[in-house]
């Protein structure tokens, strides 16, 4: 049966190749030769074509029986088995097997892994058949920056956060850093807005011992229509969306016609959020700054009151794209903090702990000499003033 | 002639009694309570306080309290009748006789000022103006007890500013009382406010990741086109606060009455 995963090799010294943001080649770890996608791409069009095909005849053949294939099992043989593991039961389903088609190693993944590397020699491995058919990507963003950029990138994150713990920073290491190309949807669409508003403007005058507020009040209408374009929505479950809409935007001038060739030393998903459902997410995001823009556009009033609001939105083309995203993962004081960065523009997002000692000091410190300042700025004429406000 | 003797001795004793009511009650305490408004208790309480400000500024702080000035004094309206009481009783301290008057009648509830000797210089127009607001608002609310209190702390203050070379006057006045106490208090919540934001910011530093809730950054070039638009006017509410404007202070100083003393007063 042929692999359904594909390594890269080197055509000079069959090494294996991965891609490298920064030329946007792929580049061999041993002899340093470097490859265009588009080369590579050919050469492995046919392996690809075949791992793809043993994929699907794997899918179809997979909700029969995984029977015996003839080797005795360790409970025929005698073995008392029956303290090892357990079922898996429902993560089994979820799970898929490959041979390394390197070292011939097995390679236990995801369902949705689409590239991954082999956990034994570490070659760079794809699973070309997780990106067949029409769960093709239409378009993939390179990678441009490396594991060092994203190195640097936390080290650079921590700088500045006066709340920060000093032992975070000394004690905290890296876990785990990995590179992924994590499935977005974007959406295109236009949304017809309709929004009425009561607005007023408002001017006072003194009349003898009064003071007079007169206020004219006016009923607006604004309709409207505002397109959108690729507005990202993450579909893999496996992502937590605030930090993948944390790193937005991507700059999409970059974006290439999809190629598992940019996925070699990378990790990879397919998507397991269909575009309907992650659409409702990037409906509510359109409504918003729809509804926003045209309030924008009232101006010129003392106060503005949304009245009405009909916000139609109509779909437009769904594109299925890569996106690049640096994940990294530290542990401190038994807590895993998560960081996320854009793989292209740099962007770094996570939450850090606040050390309380420092946090109220700060407070402390701050409520203190404030109010001294306060006290002496105010003590003359201010404070008269400030007495006869209480008096 | 017995019988003319007691006539005799009845007339003098009428005349006596009509000299008395028309001139009040010679050589009065520092509280005089005809009215009945206060307790022995608090009575006692204001003639101590009255006595420390006597000691201090050799000057006399007093109150008297009548049902009706018109049936005590001889006077038509509340300024003469205080001026009355103060001169006919020989009021005040040291040589010139310093000392200031407060006056309330309460049948129809007026009160009145009046200051002599020293009086005239401590307690300026504009101070008796800036004196009677701290005390009518007890007396508005019939809290005699501390707007009389009120009144002798706020003399105390004032005395005090004159005897520093600055009454209080259209050019000058003091911090109110308790003034110190309400800035610390003043300076502290603000302080304790502006670490609260501090404290806020500092925390949001930490923070960088949020669900999106806008596309902003995907809008389509040319962004929102307006396909109709309109302003309609509707209509115009008026309202209307009561807020005379700030009477001017004048030239400051004190106008003297032909006695020699100086007044203000009105109804609380």
């Amino acid at each position: 049966m042929p692999d359904q995963v594909t390594n890269y090799k080197c055509p000079a010294c069959t090494g294996p190749l991965h891609f490298v943001g920064a030329s946007g080649k792929l580049e061999c770890d041993y002899c340093g030769s470097t490859y265009e996608v588009a080369e590579i791409e050919a050469m492995y069009a046919e392996q690809e074509q075949k791992a793809a095909d043993a994929y699907q005849e794997n899918e179809t053949k997979e909700s029969a029986a995984d029977s015996a294939d003839g080797t005795p099992t360790a409970e025929e043989m005698g073995w008392d088995v029956s303290g090892v593991g357990g079922d898996w039961g429902e993560d089994a389903a979820k799970m898929r097997a490959y041979n390394c088609p390197s070292c011939g190693a097995q390679i236990i993944c995801d369902e949705t892994t689409a590239a991954t590397s082999c956990p034994y020699c570490g070659n760079p491995t794809v699973v070309p058949g997780q990106f067949g058919g029409t769960l093709r990507p239409d378009f993939v963003l390179p990678f441009k920056l490396s594991h060092e950029d994203a190195t640097k990138a936390l080290k650079a994150h921590y700088k500045g956060k006066l709340l920060l713990p000093k032992a975070f920073t000394a004690e905290n290491h890296i876990e785990e850093i990995k590179g992924v190309y994590v499935p977005f949807w974007l959406f295109d669409g236009e949304a017809d807005v309709d929004m009425t508003f009561h607005a007023t403007t408002s001017h006072t005058t003194r009349e003898g011992d009064y003071r007079v507020t007169r206020t004219k009040h006016y009923d607006i209408l604004r309709s409207g229509t505002i397109g959108f374009e690729k507005v990202p929505v993450d579909g893999s479950s496996k992502m937590p969306d605030d930090y993948m809409d944390s790193i937005e935007p991507y700059d999409y001038k970059d974006l290439k016609e999809f190629s598992t060739a940019y996925l070699p030393g990378f990790l990879a998903d397919k998507y397991d959020v269909d575009a309907k459902a992650a659409s409702k997410r990037a409906d509510s995001r359109c409504a918003n700054t729809a509804a926003d823009r045209t309030r924008a556009t009232v101006q010129g009033y003392s106060t503005v009151t949304t009245k009405t609001k009909r916000i139609s939105l109509k779909k437009g083309e769904v594109k299925y794209a890569l996106l690049p995203v640096w994940l990294l993962s530290t542990k401190w004081k038994d807590k895993t903090y998560l960081f996320a960065m854009n793989g292209q523009t740099g962007k770094m997002v996570g939450d850090l702990p606040a050390d309380k000692s420092k946090l109220h000091a700060w407070f402390w410190g701050t409520a203190v000499g404030a109010s001294v300042v306060l006290s002496l700025l105010f003590s003359g004429p201010l404070g008269r003033l400030i007495g006869g406000l209480f008096s | 002639m017995k019988k003319k003797w007691m006539a005799l001795c009845l007339g003098l004793l009428l005349a006596v009694q009509v000299c008395f009511s028309a001139s009040a009650t010679p050589h009065l305490n520092y509280v005089t309570d005809f009215a009945g408004l206060l307790t022995d208790q608090q009575i006692s309480e204001l003639q101590h306080g009255a006595l420390e400000l006597s000691e201090r500024y050799d000057f006399g702080v007093y109150i008297v309290t009548m049902d009706d000035f018109t049936r005590r004094t001889s006077a038509r309206d509340i300024e003469s009748a205080a001026e009355e009481v103060y001169l006919h009783n020989e009021l005040g301290e040291g040589s010139n006789q310093s000392g200031l008057l407060l006056l309330l009648s309460m049948e129809d509830r007026d009160w009145g000022l009046f200051a002599f000797g020293y009086g005239n210089t401590a307690f300026t127009d504009y101070g008796k103006d800036y004196l009677s607001k701290e005390f009518l608002d007890d007396f508005k609310h019939d809290d005699w007890f501390d707007g009389f209190e009120d009144y002798q702390e706020l003399c105390d203050q004032m005395l005090s500013e004159a005897r520093s070379g600055s009454p209080v006057d259209v050019d000058h006045t003091p911090a109110p009382p308790h003034a110190r106490l309400y800035g610390i208090v003043a300076c502290t919540v603000l302080g304790v406010l502006v670490a609260v934001l501090v404290a806020f910011l500092l925390k949001r530093q930490l923070k960088s990741v949020a669900h999106g809730t806008q596309a902003e950054a995907f809008v389509a070039g040319g962004g929102l086109k307006l396909t109709n638009q309109h302003d309609r006017y509707t209509h115009t509410t008026q309202s209307r606060v009561y807020d005379p404007p700030q009477k001017s202070s004048g030239s400051g100083g004190t106008t003297t009455r032909s006695s020699g003393g100086s007044s203000a007063g009105g109804k609380f």
